[in-house]
């Protein structure tokens, strides 16, 4: 006797899965679709005729430099982003951990840039490293820094990092504390008894027991800088200066809207598609199987 | 081999809660003293001050006569076990057990043959390539164990060992428990609720209540002479039956009948008398009868509990007697007998023991 309960209805559970599936599909599989579509094309000048050209955009884009430097600043903001919100936020964690006094208002407060919208985040940090009124350009010209985002593309880079990662530090956070505070109190004690101090507790212990909300973290951060900060660097640098943190996402943007190539932008737009596929089967491999232990 | 010596020991937390009002303890060379007491007594508050896991407030701690109040765990050369095992859940039983000694820099052949050696002793030879996660309760306490011996340390403290294994093992690894500390001869405190657990394993026994220690003593002092009603009333199972009384120029007045006591304490006044289960019988052999109105029958097997209570008075007594007491007429008062050198007699008023 099977013990899960059965419908007779044929027509019921597809009417409670319309709305869901309608959403799915209205505002995710048909865009998609479209842009996979419009990667085959090629339009005029005048957004009057298009021509279908098969493989031509991306053939074109696998032959671009200015492509693969996208790649690279990409890759070198993912990596800058996630290893300095992933760092700052298990620092926090672990001295969250040990506040006694108070420890709810500095949780509370140290959630609070989450809720902050990504391009009031770069407005932010776009002016106080602004090179005229900024304040953090003028207390670096005290300790003889000239701080000029807007001519030096090394800056400019550094500064959608930190402003990218600002945002993220809080999510991380948040991970981390719920991490930390699931290891027994007694794991660490026994190894205090075992004569570990703090740092070879962290490092032997605590470490390698957080590493599964670490793996998920590195997946969710990396996606997080790959596709979720067009806002930041729109508002902080628009790409430049020159195309120093251009990164894949806003060059779609940017070929697409300020460009008009938009054929060129879907093609991009496919590709990083797949990207984004292959790191969720990655990251539920991964989770399935559980880090470490 | 090491001496353990608490002097006035005291623990009062930052929001001004007095968990331990000051306790004395000199635990001898190789002694096991088991702490007991009701959950929220202070005993395991008691143990990690031992441990170093809680500061202590007042008061002196000495392991080998050395004052160790102000030293880490890890300095005070003491091992523990912990009620949950503690095992590291990403290293393997080999390296759970090295990893003290990996930290006090001992080399690695040297490592290697305490592991082996402690593991042989614990029958875990097969199992040190194991996660603590494919190990069962009774093996992961094992492994807790051999973490703790495989130092050699001054003094072991436990925990509430055992309250995380199912009865059977309980009882086994008590036994185990018991035998391996002898071989070993090594300094231990454990700390339990089980008071059969406490019984059976103890040395010396220190019941604990509120932050005080009430009783310390053998296992067989504090059961045949407890010091206040909560430590009668705390060891031996089923728990002492306790009535109130009044005694009177030697006179005791329980209910509706008075006794002569052949040993007279020099006290008048309210007493509590405590009689336990097992010291009233069916046989007239004895020197004082009471007359019990039976409840309620439970029969344990090898013994039968009769629920009741005596006439004139309301306290309800529990009598432990043989498995052939079946009641089968439904007589509904029966007569027992006792010998006045069992009754235990308190003064209702300090609860201090005045025979």
């Amino acid at each position: 006797m099977s013990r899960i309960s059965t419908y007779n209805h044929r027509l019921l559970p597809w009417l409670l899965l319309a709305p869901q599936l309608a959403i799915t599909l209205v505002f995710f599989v048909w865009p998609a679709l479209q842009a996979v579509k419009q990667s085959f094309l090629i339009e005029d000048a005048f957004g009057l005729s298009s021509e279908f050209v098969w493989f031509d955009n991306f053939n074109e884009l696998l032959h671009s430099e200015a492509y693969y430097s996208s790649f690279a600043t990409t890759f070198i903001f993912g990596i800058g982003v996630t290893l300095l919100s992933m760092c700052s936020a298990l620092l926090l964690a672990v001295m969250a951990d040990r506040v006694i006094r108070g420890a709810a208002l500095y949780k509370t407060l140290l959630v609070w840039p989450y809720a902050v919208a990504p391009a009031v985040a770069g407005v932010l940090w776009m002016f106080m490293f602004h090179p005229t009124i900024g304040v953090m350009t003028y207390l670096l010209e005290l300790v003889q820094i000239r701080w000029n985002h807007s001519l030096n593309g090394h800056q400019a880079m550094l500064l959608v990092i930190i402003a990218a990662a600002w945002k993220q530090i809080s999510y991380n956070f948040l991970f981390f504390l719920a991490g930390l505070q699931s290891i027994p109190r007694s794991l660490i004690e026994a190894a205090a008894i075992d004569g570990a101090g703090p740092m070879k507790r962290f490092r032997d212990i605590i470490f390698p027991l957080l590493s599964p909300t670490s793996f998920f973290l590195l997946v969710v951060n990396i996606v997080y800088a790959f596709f979720d900060t067009f806002g930041i660097i729109h508002a902080v640098t628009q790409g430049g200066p020159g195309s120093s943190t251009r990164t894949l996402v806003y060059k779609v943007f940017d070929d697409g809207f300020i460009g008009l190539d938009l054929g060129s932008s879907a093609a991009q737009s496919v590709i990083l598609m797949f990207i984004v596929g292959a790191m969720t089967i990655i990251q539920f491999k991964f989770i399935e199987r559980k880090v470490q232990y | 081999m090491a001496t353990l010596n608490l002097k006035n020991l005291k623990k009062t937390y930052a929001n001004g809660h007095q968990a331990i009002h000051g306790v004395d303890l000199d635990v001898r060379e190789g002694e096991l003293i088991v702490m007991v007491g009701p959950s929220g007594c202070g005993k395991s508050t008691l143990l990690r001050m031992i441990a170093g896991l809680e500061a202590i407030t007042e008061g002196t701690l000495e392991i080998d006569q050395r004052r160790v109040n102000d030293l880490e765990p890890a300095e005070r050369d003491i091992a523990m076990v912990f009620q949950n095992y503690a095992l590291y859940p990403h290293m393997n039983v080999y390296n759970n057990m090295a990893y003290g000694l990996k930290n006090r820099g001992v080399d690695k052949a040297e490592i290697d043959r305490l592991v082996r050696q402690t593991a042989a002793i614990l029958e875990l030879d097969a199992l040190l390539e194991r996660k603590p996660g494919q190990l069962s309760g009774g093996q992961r306490q094992r492994v807790a164990m051999g973490r703790a011996i495989v130092r050699n340390p001054k003094v072991f403290l436990f925990d509430e060992p055992l309250s995380n294994l199912d009865a059977k093992l309980r009882v086994q690894m008590r036994i185990e428990i018991k035998r391996l500390q002898r071989k070993l001869g090594i300094t231990s405190v454990y700390v339990t609720h089980d008071q059969v657990e406490a019984m059976t394993l103890a040395d010396r026994l220190v019941v604990m209540n509120g932050g005080v220690a009430e009783q310390i003593g053998t296992p067989m002092d504090i059961y045949n002479r407890p010091q206040t009603p909560f430590v009668a009333g705390f060891i031996g199972s089923p728990a002492m039956n306790f009535i109130q009384a009044q005694l009177h120029e030697g006179a005791l007045t329980l209910g509706d009948q008075t006794i002569t006591l052949a040993n007279p304490p020099d006290f008048n006044g309210a007493v509590v008398v405590g009689l336990r289960p097992e010291h009233m019988h069916r046989k007239p052999d004895y020197a004082h009868q009471l007359m019990l109105h039976i409840d309620l029958l439970e029969p344990l097997g090898a013994d039968t509990l009769v629920y009741g209570r005596i006439g004139g008075s309301g306290d309800e007594l529990v009598v432990r007697l043989n498995r052939e007491f079946r009641n089968l007429d439904n007589q509904a008062i029966l007569p027992l007998y006792f010998d006045c050198d069992e009754l235990h007699l308190f003064c209702a008023k300090s609860q201090q023991r005045i025979n």
